[in-house]
């Protein structure tokens, strides 16, 4: 199980305002945005960052309940001032709540969690019972990534990069590994895709962003290309149901 | 085509050639060089050399020079008599220079090796191309062809951009470079097969995920260096169907 102190430490790796991950979490939540069907609904958000995708799910439901482990995060995004959002500085495992939730959100930040199936067990209890698990998690066989490792300077797709132990990060996600995991811990996936094509590393990208080489246009055009090449992008998600007993 | 059209049109085809490539700004940017480059890798294992060979087109002589350098000797026919007087500069001591289109070229002799890089997709008429360099390689030559591939991620990018409704569609930059059509990896198997030739090793060249004008920027400001377009070359290997060109190297049928 993770430590809170951990925690902490790993938030000075984190936001250093890269717009490339601006994107990334906008396309995920325009991504998963469809399924928000019910603007009456509860909502849990497990890990906020700064609150970008906090913000953009809290205008979609009633009640947004935010855990998060490290406190410098929480503080983050309560800069935001989102008024349906409720923050509770907690390990996932351990968060106690007598509500149950429509929908759950868990965004890049299963690869960080070691004990998979004490946090899926919590998403289970906490779910109701036609209720929404959206996860979405890095690729490991990105484009960028298969770049790399052309290049020599990964041995292995599925390695974990030192940029990915800085971030605190356990494993290294494909679409097989993920819809596995998924699976074993009781859960039916309903839909599942890529988003964005990631042609170069993050900070390549973020380069390319800010030279107006990859302008919005350019971005959406990956974004779309990563629906058809799920496999080349650089986040992969899945919707997820509770599995019917 | 009847004869007497045929002869039309590659007359006007002469006069065409003149034109658009006398003022046409040679291919001196990076990514095109590096084209070259990876393209010359790909068949130079296929070389030995005491063969005679025949380049089809020598734009500004760069790819000419490097493959003269692995050949006994090497025969270079281009249509335009700009593009022939700008390799010559190169001074490439066993190359020999014929003005005349492609259609038409008949050499004495028999070629081990033709090499049409980036031709296919400007010629008038890619079949009597075909028959012509099916006459002169000697029955067991090897014949090299690299074309722009119409599915580069960067044209898929394009397109979902919404600046073109159609992968097959001639671009800005297709027309402006005189491009007549632009292939895929089944119309150039279907073209050469057509022709009486087959495939003995075929593939892509350099995963292309951008367009030209953003690969000479990403590569002019080292945002692409060396090992990032060497492993762009690799990953095209992987993925053949998302690169920049398409290569094939061919045999005659016996």
């Amino acid at each position: 199980m993770g430590s809170l102190e951990k925690l902490d430490q790993h938030y000075d790796t984190y936001r250093k305002a890269s717009r490339y991950d601006d994107y990334m979490r906008f396309y995920t939540f325009q991504t998963l945005k469809p399924f928000l069907v019910n603007k009456e609904s509860n909502a849990l958000e497990f890990g906020c960052s700064d609150g970008q995708m906090t913000k953009m799910i809290s205008e979609c439901v009633k009640e947004l309940d935010v855990v998060d482990g490290a406190e410098r995060f929480l503080e983050e995004a309560k800069k935001r001032n989102i008024k349906n959002a409720i923050y509770t500085h907690s390990l996932f495992e351990n968060f106690e709540t007598s509500k149950r939730y429509d929908y759950i959100f868990a965004t890049y930040i299963i690869t960080h969690i070691e004990e998979l199936q004490l946090f899926f067990n919590k998403v289970k209890s906490l779910l109701n019972e036609n209720g929404l698990l959206f996860v979405a998690v890095p690729n490991s066989r990105v484009l960028s990534r298969q770049l790399a490792l052309q290049m020599g300077m990964l041995k292995d797709l599925y390695l974990l990069s030192p940029n990915d132990i800085s971030h605190g990060h356990c494993r290294a996600y494909d679409r097989v590994k993920l819809n596995a995991d998924l699976v074993t811990n009781g859960f039916d996936i309903i839909s599942q895709g890529g988003i964005i094509l990631k042609p170069l590393a993050d900070f390549q990208m973020d380069k390319l962003i800010d030279t107006e080489i990859l302008k919005k246009e350019q971005m959406e055009g990956l974004y779309k290309l990563g629906m058809e090449f799920p496999d080349l992008s650089g986040a992969i998600y899945a919707v997820c149901k509770k599995k019917k007993e | 085509m009847q004869n007497t059209d045929l002869n039309q049109k590659l007359e006007k085809e002469k006069e065409f050639l003149n034109k658009i490539y006398s003022e046409y700004t040679l291919h001196d940017d990076p990514q095109t060089k590096v084209m070259r480059e990876f393209a010359f890798e790909i068949i130079d294992p296929y070389i030995n050399k005491e063969g005679v060979g025949l380049e089809l087109g020598c734009s500004d002589g760069y790819f000419t020079e490097m493959l003269a350098s692995r050949v006994k000797t090497l025969d270079v026919v281009d249509g335009s008599i700009a593009f022939i007087e700008e390799a010559r500069k190169r001074k490439i001591n066993n190359t020999k220079y014929f003005h005349s289109l492609f259609e038409e070229y008949q050499p004495d002799v028999k070629y081990d090796y033709v090499f049409a890089s980036y031709i296919m997709e400007h010629v008038l008429e890619p079949k009597l191309v075909l028959d012509m360099v099916n006459r002169v390689l000697k029955p067991d030559g090897v014949f090299y062809i690299v074309v722009p591939n119409s599915r580069a991620l960067s044209r898929q990018l394009a397109m979902h951009m919404g600046l073109y409704n159609d992968l097959k569609q001639l671009t800005e930059n297709d027309l402006k470079f005189g491009h007549r059509r632009v292939y895929d990896r089944v119309n150039l198997n279907r073209d050469i097969e057509s022709s009486g030739f087959y495939n003995i090793a075929q593939g892509g060249i350099m995963l292309k995920i951008l367009a030209d004008f953003q690969m000479d920027k990403l590569i002019q400001t080292g945002v692409l260096q060396e090992p990032q377009l060497r492993g762009l070359f690799k990953l095209g290997f992987e993925y053949p169907d998302l690169c920049g060109s398409l290569f094939s190297i061919c045999k005659k049928n016996k």
